[in-house]
């Protein structure tokens, strides 16, 4: 008797994550995976949205840093887990669109191992350069790199970067040979830029508020579609008058994601909660200020988000044939 | 004097009691943090970012200022009584702190390394008010090239980190580089000796690396003797230092914080390497070099100055010009950016009351830090007289909670075993492992900047001789050799021979 009580209870244990209904939601503290170690913009991001979270639903959220291999460490591990509402995936743009597209050996199909909640935010690609480089538009820039085929330094982030596809897109373009100097990461290559010890440089915004703000480097565009709101100066790539560019416009992302078979309901809580913080004072202000500008929007609007990036980019990966594994 | 209104300014921002109170909780919690191994300031401060939103960013700094600081006079605890490094820069303090432990001058040691931190930590703080700028024009003249040559210097030090045989010391450190470059190539992507390990796509953790060498080693050669043990039990000695102690550690601790305030400001590792170096020349200039890794006292206390002042002077870069030398200083950035301050040149002209404050605010957490950690020495002392048999299993946790809590995932602990085997037959093959953390350590770097370096220069090697500072570096690297190599090119050969 005692066992068969005993066999009831732990069966039951196993079927309460899901016969809890959305309504019970969350009834213990969910886990945000963050597939990177603690300090970047996506945990800075990822908290500032946790805390917010905790105080709303009344629950605290978890932040969990799996950092390794370009997130898909984390990634993975969030594609294992119960789809049950308590785990979430915090990805940006190389975990929902490039990783897949340069990691032959991931033991996930993004696709298939979650589905969207929402797209928290949107950021920009920038061409920056040293104040004392001879361009100060993305145009002379263009020239600058024609008069000296292939001398021209420019740094990035790292291989299979966004910012090294955007510069190996534009190369492609405009059909120029610059000398591309991968850092690792983008904190080195700003070191570098405002020594000098490299005039140009394509990274993401949001490692530049301070440079750029306080002058120490220029800004000669962003990629994204329009103007990124905290630098309503600086141009976006296709109103530099660079024809080849007139139609060109992307902006990254960051997200969140569930596990595939996480209830519907569950992923609508969430969603309308995150898009209360994304509307609200607060959470426009944080991002703003980290330029990146706030989105929000359905779980649908993330995947064409997702699928237009995933189209940008894959010519560009097999172009440059990056393989990492 | 205009230094004496800003200095008035900045303290009476630090001094203001909320500020006070902050500090305190900083440095409190760096030590805290600097103690356990394995949680670092990196992601103590992540955890704490969202707090600081709500109170004014003068507030904000100090407290996370103090964690950092803090952080790097509590890692020195455990390396000097338990052999465990918990933070890259306590590594060098394990050789001769760990020894003086043994001996039953752990009191010395701590005390050491909190006085000689206290004097960098005051000395590197007048170096921030007083020589930014041209501390700042150094930090911009450094490049790949010079970044480069500095590695190159460094790991020849490397070889004199080890007091036995110069052929072990060199196989040892050759043996770390290739440790280092385990993970993904910084200029093509492509991952090498990872054996299809998605974990090693980012190398090897310096933590289980160490921990595992360091601190497991320990504890499995204390057990196969336990008769050491007892004499360490039995002698605890005076917790303070004697006059002639003070005498003996007064230069290195000067020596060590004029090194690691230069070193400091230099983004890329120039902090890490402060303390190697400090190590290194204390043992060039010792009458008796061979004393160091047996106890040597000099050898705590020029680099533990010597990583405290660096700890400090990397402030240097991001507050002149906003640019993060570190990731700690990128957290730094991102705490202000949200307070909607802009770190750069301006801030010291529209903010003057945020500068010098968290200039002064340094000042008072080093006292504190002093005040916090003299009395403290007692405690972990006491540590010591705990038996061994309660003691070690709590060592092998403490690893083990460190390194899983790096990386939240169990695989740190196969990468502590695999170091832990492999440190065991080092030491049974009388290698010491020094050289191999410092070249695990210089060894990616040294790579990274010679690639970059020939992709700047557009493949002319002439660039490491044609800049002046990196034909300078190089220079005095070639005068080392020739200074340790002559009188030692025979010795070697006939021990060769004897071999």
């Amino acid at each position: 008797m005692k066992r068969l009580i005993a066999s009831v209870a732990a069966v039951a244990t196993l079927l309460l994550p899901s016969l809890a209904s959305a309504d019970e939601w969350p009834s213990r503290p969910p886990t945000i995976i963050v597939p990177y170690s603690a300090g970047g913009s996506s945990d800075t991001m990822a908290r500032a949205v946790a805390q917010f979270l905790s105080e709303k639903l009344g629950q605290q959220f978890i932040i969990e840093n799996r950092g390794g291999a370009g997130g898909s460490i984390g990634a993975s591990a969030a594609a294992k887990a119960e789809p049950d509402g308590y785990t979430f995936l915090f990805a940006p743009t190389g975990v929902a669109v490039i990783n897949k597209m340069v990691y032959g050996n991931l033991d996930y199909d993004f696709e298939e191992a979650f589905v969207p909640v929402i797209r928290l935010n949107k950021s920009a690609m920038v061409f920056v350069a040293n104040p004392d480089a001879e361009a100060s538009t993305f145009a002379e820039f263009v020239a600058a790199a024609r008069a000296e085929p292939g001398q021209l330094n420019v740094g990035i982030p790292g291989i299979g970067s966004t910012p090294h596809m955007l510069l190996a897109e534009t190369a492609r373009r405009l059909d120029l040979k610059v000398n591309v100097i991968p850092y690792k990461g983008g904190g080195p290559l700003s070191n570098d830029l405002v020594a000098g010890q490299l005039m140009y440089g394509v990274d993401g915004l949001q490692g530049y508020t301070s440079q750029l703000s306080s002058g120490t480097l220029k800004a000669l565009a962003v990629g994204t579609e329009d103007r990124m709101s905290l630098f309503p100066d600086v141009p976006a790539l296709n109103e530099t008058g660079v024809e080849e560019f007139a139609d060109f416009g992307t902006s990254g992302l960051q997200s969140i994601w569930a596990p595939a078979g996480t209830p519907d309901e569950i992923i609508a809580k969430m969603n309308g909660a995150i898009n209360e913080y994304l509307d609200g004072e607060a959470g426009k202000k944080l991002l703003t200020s980290m330029a990146m500008d706030p989105v929000g929007g359905s779980p649908e609007d993330l995947t064409k988000a997702v699928d237009s990036l995933t189209a940008l980019w894959g010519p560009v990966v097999e172009q440059l044939n990056i393989r990492k594994d | 004097m205009e230094l004496i209104q800003h200095l008035e300014l900045g303290l009476s921002v630090a001094l203001a009691a909320e500020n006070i109170l902050y500090c305190f909780l900083g440095v409190l919690m760096g030590t805290l943090i600097g103690v356990l191994p394995g949680i670092g300031p990196v992601a103590t401060i992540a955890l704490l970012l969202p707090i600081t939103y709500g109170v004014p960013p003068e507030s904000a700094l100090v407290l996370l200022a103090g964690i950092y600081y803090g952080a790097q006079y509590g890692g020195s605890t455990t390396a000097i009584l338990l052999s465990l490094p918990g933070e890259s820069s306590a590594a060098v303090t394990v050789l001769d702190g760990y020894q003086m432990a043994q001996q039953g001058r752990a009191g010395a040691a701590l005390a050491t390394a909190a006085l000689g931190s206290f004097f960098a930590g005051t000395v590197a703080t007048f170096v921030i008010a007083l020589a930014s700028p041209p501390l700042t024009k150094l930090a911009m003249s450094f490049g790949a090239a010079e970044y480069f040559s500095l590695m190159v210097l460094g790991l020849l030090g490397a070889v004199s980190l080890a007091s036995g045989s110069v052929l072990r010391a060199i196989t040892m450190a050759v043996l770390g580089i290739l440790l280092g470059l385990v993970g993904q190539d910084v200029y093509t992507g492509v991952t090498r000796m990872t054996m299809d390990i998605p974990e090693l796509m980012d190398g090897v953790s310096f933590s289980a690396l160490a921990m595992g060498i360091f601190g497991l080693g320990e504890v499995v050669r204390n057990l196969r003797s336990p008769e050491d043990r007892t004499v360490t039990k039995s002698s605890i000695g005076r917790l303070m230092l004697s006059w002639q102690e003070i005498k003996q550690i007064a230069m290195p601790v000067v020596r060590g914080t004029g090194i690691g305030s230069v070193l400091g400001v230099l983004p890329g590792g120039g902090s890490l390497l402060s303390s190697f170096v400090s190590y290194t020349t204390e043992r060039k200039m010792a009458k008796d070099p061979s004393r160091f890794g047996k106890g040597a006292i000099e050898g705590v206390a020029g680099p533990e100055s010597a990583n405290n002042a660096g700890a400090q002077t990397s402030f240097i870069p991001m507050l002149t010009l906003g640019i993060p030398s570190n990731p700690v200083m990128a957290m730094m950035i991102g705490a202000l950016i949200i307070q909607g301050i802009t770190p750069g040149p301006n801030v010291i002209n529209e903010r003057p009351e945020l500068f010098w404050g968290v200039i002064a605010s340094m000042w008072l957490g080093n006292l504190m830090l002093v005040v916090l950690n003299l009395p403290l020495i007692g405690v972990w002392v006491r540590l010591l007289t705990v038996p061994y048999r309660f003691l070690f299993p709590a060592i092998v946790g403490f690893c083990c909670i460190g390194v899983f809590s790096v990386t939240n995932s169990g695989f740190g602990l196969y990468v502590l075993l695999v170091a832990f085997i492999f440190g065991f037959i080092v030491w049974e093959l009388d290698c010491e492992p020094a050289p191999l953390l410092l070249g695990f350590l210089l060894g990616p770097m040294l790579e990274e900047n010679f690639r970059r370096a020939m992709l700047l220069a557009h493949g002319e090697i002439g660039t490491f001789v044609v800049r002046p500072i990196s034909a300078g570096i190089l220079l005095v690297a070639v005068v080392m050799i020739l200074i340790v190599a002559l009188p030692n090119v025979r010795k070697s050969r006939n021990e060769v021979f004897v071999e």
